[in-house]
């Protein structure tokens, strides 16, 4: 594949469907063919293409792909080329034996199957070379416009009113010295008096004229007169589509697609290689790129999404014909293996969801919201899914700013709940609080919220207050060193005085010291450590937190353990315990004799089996030993021992044993202590992982459970199948279920035996994308529901028929109620809450 | 719309400087974070007024990468002005302007006002070229010079419009070829429209 092709972004927004009804020429037998530039949705029969075989004759496809065929009037030779104008006129071009051409105006709005189309206007010309191109169209149903594109560069041209024979009124001019290969008009009806434009292609150079009456061509600008390249094939992209203003020229040349306006040139689309062929569906952008390298006869078929600027499909066709764009979809003509036909697909969008979802998990998140937003979705829940999505990748990435955003977006459709959970740190309160006076906007908060809106704003107030000593405006250690006494001073202060506080005040100040705490003491310690002390800290709460940054200083932290302790005889028993383990840190590092913790251990009466546990953690036998020795006459402890200890320990106490909702911190505390310390690792790790693969396993049964349930679905599913294809229905209907006439138009047979005429149905005005279902069926289905639970196979849908069978019992109910009126005509909505 | 003039512009540099950036900011006022790279050549148009006459600005912003060269080098021919962007925040991008400008002046008409632009101005802390160092450059080659924000849309609308008004003093000297680079609106119906608004 070409670079170029590899540097988009790909996602497969589109496939493609067999269309195996039409039946349409083999290309060896097709002479030319065209159809309308653009689709005029007002007009009843619409012609889709038009097909010119070797014959004489002339193949016209309805939107339906219904055909009629009539045969070119005069024993000329076979057409060569074709052109449809926007009322339905053909123009074609039939060579003679004498160098001339006939051009002759065919009026398909008066082709009847019976009846061929007439001729309306025809010209007879010599022109200076072969004929390659030919575009017509007319204005307004007066003035026409054809022109010819000649091999030599020239251009046979007729601008002006339409004549029964206008030979007179063609005018030959020269474009360039090179091939024409595209023309193509771009006519505005307002003003009347406007000069139209016409644009034509060379093989070299891109061109744009005026055209005035009398098939004159004045002023030339020229568009691009690149040598380096080759313009392949050029399409026109007219005004109003998509929010076009003006219509563009497209020119598909080998290194790229270029788009060129009256002013120049307009953006272009790097894709390599030769153009086979181009089309636009709204904003896609179709291109056949011929694989040079292959032998076989391959095109690679691209779509690309002009406006989101990513590859939505490509694939590979053999032997790729042409492509028909309609409004919303293309169908993609190639030549079939069977050598009398060609096959006929319907290149398509997947589902909107469908889409959503492959964008999404591709983090395509701005397109999916782009893609959401053409579509008309601009404030539903679906939405609101992607945008919160979107706000947790960006959240993510640390884009905080534009995830609140995206988060403000789904207010009214997410729970505030999913949103607040995310942004509870102290370091997102600003966003947090932007949520949430958003939120404030569009509902009515509650005690909680606004108690939460009230946290934030202190919260910020203390922010505010801080701002003066803002760490990120120091950046000398003697600076933070200050930020922080201050904070400590600010902590302190407010945790001892004022017992009214708001908490969240005191905790912010906590986590801003926790959090500046380490930088500080590599930098500079004693600071740190004097306002770390315990004539500021005065009280035990808390005091804890800061062992944990002062880890590397037990000393220092013993010490004003001991003095807390001192000071406040009742303080809790962590405390102690907190003591004990810093002396046996200490202990190891031989800073304080093993006698000093036996007599600390003693003197405080410390529970026993949690002394046990925490000396076998820092290997302290000689208290274990001590206490063994007085229950049991053994000189040395097995681990086994106290082990079980250990887990009799967890199963008596539930305050030590634990449990699912162990909180993360005190899990990586744990998983710290277990990996400097191999016998306890076990013990303690064994129950999380144990309920971990618990979970699992009943996660897998459920699974299995389902697994089993859609085997069972896909069997009926495949019976049903096999009961389709194997008992062929027959259908025996002659009669219109709806208007019991005979059924000789066209009609629709549905599988329940049920047919209509396709004029009763209304069919034209159901959607395409619509399931179409049998009108019997539907209202038996509404008015007995047994029928329909037939049909009912999951839970979700059974809610849905008792809902119907409800809403269906209160309207008979009303009826009655009302008085006996007669039924209008039998047929119940189907909508049930109508 | 009428307009007197149709001035055409080109965006260069090197990828990720924020081409499209300034593009997006100068015709629809906003910013988007995260920008999908160029491919091929992307298209902005917006009028102005100078000197009480309405121009056209119509620019194209090219893709950086190296393997776009060629698609974007037949784009210069047509140009009146050049924007060539590098990045404050990237040494790099600085470095290859020689390149681009030599590019540039070889596929270019030789009047092209190119304007040289040091972009991401907003992120100063992360600055690796200093705003001395541009100015040199652009003294050095005869360029005009500008540190523009696209996020903050800081000397954006003054960058375009300062070329703008470059062009427009060159018109008035006659050095610019009216029909080709800039292009005098012909079409008979605008003509139409200027003469009218003239005479009142």
């Amino acid at each position: 594949m070409d670079i170029s092709v590899l540097e988009w972004k790909k996602v497969d927004l589109f496939n493609v469907i067999a269309v195996p009804f039409v039946k349409i020429p083999n290309t060896a037998e097709i002479s030319c063919y065209c159809f309308p530039e653009s689709k005029s949705s007002t007009e009843e029969r619409n012609i889709k293409l038009v097909i010119c075989d070797k014959n004489g004759n002339i193949l016209t496809y309805f939107s339906n792909w219904d055909c009629i065929t009539f045969k070119s009037p005069s024993n000329r030779k076979a057409i060569v080329l074709c052109s449809l104008t926007s009322n339905n006129c053909l123009a074609t071009v039939t060579p003679d034996t004498n160098n001339g051409i006939h051009i002759d105006v065919f009026d398909l709005n008066r082709l009847t199957k019976k009846q061929a189309a007439p001729i309306i206007a025809s010209a007879y010309t010599q022109p200076s070379s072969t004929p390659l191109c030919l575009n017509a169209d007319v204005i307004d149903d007066k003035l026409l416009a054809l022109a010819i594109g000649l091999g030599n560069g020239d251009i046979l041209l007729h601008y002006g009113k339409i004549t029964k024979n206008f030979s007179a009124n063609i005018r030959q001019h020269t474009v360039s010295g090179n091939a024409v290969n595209g023309i193509h008009f771009d006519f505005k009806t307002q003003p009347l008096d406007t000069t139209q434009i016409m644009f034509v292609t060379c093989v070299q150079g891109v061109y744009c004229f005026m055209l005035k009456e009398k098939s004159i061509m004045d002023t030339k600008f020229v568009l691009d007169n690149d040598k380096g390249n080759l313009n392949y094939r050029s399409v026109m992209r007219k005004a109003g589509d998509c929010e076009l203003n003006d219509s563009m020229l497209v020119v598909g040349r080998a290194d790229a697609v270029y788009c060129y306006t009256p002013e120049g040139r307009g953006p272009c689309f790097a894709i390599e290689g030769a153009k086979e062929c181009l089309a636009w569906v709204g904003h896609y952008l179709i291109v056949g790129v011929k694989n040079s390298n292959l032998k076989q006869n391959v095109t690679t078929l691209i779509v690309l999404d002009t406006e989101n600027k990513i590859i939505v499909f490509q694939k590979q066709f053999q032997e790729l014909f042409y492509v028909i764009s309609e409004t919303n979809f293309c169908y993609v003509v190639t030549n079939s293996r069977d050598a009398n036909a060609c096959d006929i697909l319907m290149l398509e969008q997947n589902s909107i969801d469908v889409n959503i979802r492959l964008l999404v998990e591709k983090n395509m998140y701005n397109i999916a919201l782009r893609l959401l937003h053409r579509e008309g979705y601009n404030s539903t829940p679906e939405t609101a899914l992607v945008r919160f999505q979107y706000g947790n990748h960006l959240l993510q990435k640390g884009d905080i700013s534009r995830a609140t955003q995206e988060f403000i977006k789904t207010i009214g459709f997410i729970k505030p709940y999913a949103v607040i959970s995310k942004l509870l740190y102290s370091r997102y309160n600003t966003f947090l609080l932007n949520y949430l006076s958003e939120w404030k906007k569009k509902n009515e908060p509650s005690s909680c919220h606004t108690r939460l809106i009230e946290c934030c704003s202190k919260r910020e107030q203390i922010k505010h207050e801080m701002q003066q000593d803002d760490s990120k405006h120091y950046k000398s250690p003697a600076e933070i060193n200050h930020h922080l006494s201050t904070i400590s001073k600010m902590y302190f202060a407010c945790s001892l005085s004022d017992q009214l506080t708001v908490p969240v005040e005191e905790e912010h100040l906590l986590h801003q010291l926790l959090e500046y705490g380490p930088a500080s003491l590599a930098v500079d310690l004693t600071t740190y450590l004097n306002n770390i002390t315990f004539e500021n800290a005065k009280e035990s709460k808390n005091i804890l937190s800061f062992c944990s940054i002062l880890a590397d200083h037990n000393d220092y932290c013993a010490k004003m353990l001991a003095k807390i302790i001192e000071a406040f005889p009742v303080c809790d028993e962590k405390l102690l315990f907190y003591l004990l383990v810093f002396y046996f840190k200490l202990w190891q590092v031989d800073k304080v004799s093993s006698s000093f913790v036996s007599d600390f251990i003693k003197t405080h009466c410390l529970r026993l089996d949690k002394t046990i546990i925490v000396s076998r953690l820092y290997t302290f036998f000689n208290v274990t030993q001590r206490i063994h020795r007085h229950q049991i006459n053994t000189r040395t402890l097995h681990n086994e021992t106290i082990g079980k200890c250990g887990e009799n320990l967890m199963k008596n106490n539930s305050n030590v044993a634990l449990n699912g909702n162990l909180s993360k911190r005190s899990f990586l505390m744990m998983l710290k202590s277990s990996c400097s310390n191999e016998e306890i690792k076990a013990i303690k790790i064994k129950p999380i992982f144990t309920d971990g693969l618990m979970r699992s396993v009943v996660d897998s049964v459920n699974e299995l459970k389902l697994v089993e349930n859609f085997n069972e679905k896909i069997k009926t599913s495949r019976s049903m199948l096999s009961l389709y294809t194997n008992n062929p229905i027959e259908f025996r209907n002659d009669k219109c279920d709806i208007c019991h006439e005979m059924l000789s138009t066209q009609s629709i047979y549905f599988l329940c035996q049920h047919s209509f005429h396709r004029e009763c149905l209304n069919y034209k005005s159901t959607k395409r994308k619509e399931k179409l279902l049998c009108i019997i069926c539907k209202t038996r289905n509404l008015i007995s529901p047994k029928h329909s639970s037939n049909f009912c196979c999951d839970s979700s849908d059974t809610i849905a028929a008792l809902a119907k069978i409800v809403s269906i019992g209160n309207k008979l109910e009303t009826k009655l109620m009302i008085g006996g009126r007669p039924k209008s005509d039998g047929v119940t909505s189907s909508n049930p809450f109508d | 719309m009428s307009y007197a003039y149709l001035f055409k512009y080109i965006i260069i540099g090197d990828t990720g400087v924020g081409k499209s950036c300034l593009l997006l900011q100068f015709t629809d006022k906003r910013f988007q974070p995260v920008h999908d790279l160029t491919i091929g050549v992307e298209f902005g148009a917006r009028m102005i007024t100078i000197d009480g006459k309405q121009i056209k600005l119509q620019i194209w912003d090219t893709a950086g990468q190296e393997a776009f060269r060629s698609i974007t080098r037949s784009y210069y021919r047509g140009a009146a002005g050049a924007l060539l962007v590098y990045d404050i925040t990237r040494r790099e991008t600085f470095n290859h302007l020689t390149t681009w400008l030599e590019d540039a002046r070889q596929h270019s008409n030789s009047n092209m006002v190119i304007m040289l632009i040091g972009n991401k101005s907003d992120l100063d802390s992360r600055r690796e070229v200093k705003k001395e160092e541009g100015e040199a450059f652009a003294r050095e080659h005869g360029l005009v010079f500008m540190e523009t924000s696209a996020r903050t849309a800081a000397n954006v609308e003054e960058a375009f419009i300062n070329t703008a008004k470059e062009i427009y003093e060159k018109i008035q000297e006659g050095v610019f070829d009216i029909n080709n680079e800039v292009r005098k609106k012909h079409f008979p119906w605008e003509l139409l429209a200027i003469t009218l608004l003239s005479r009142y």
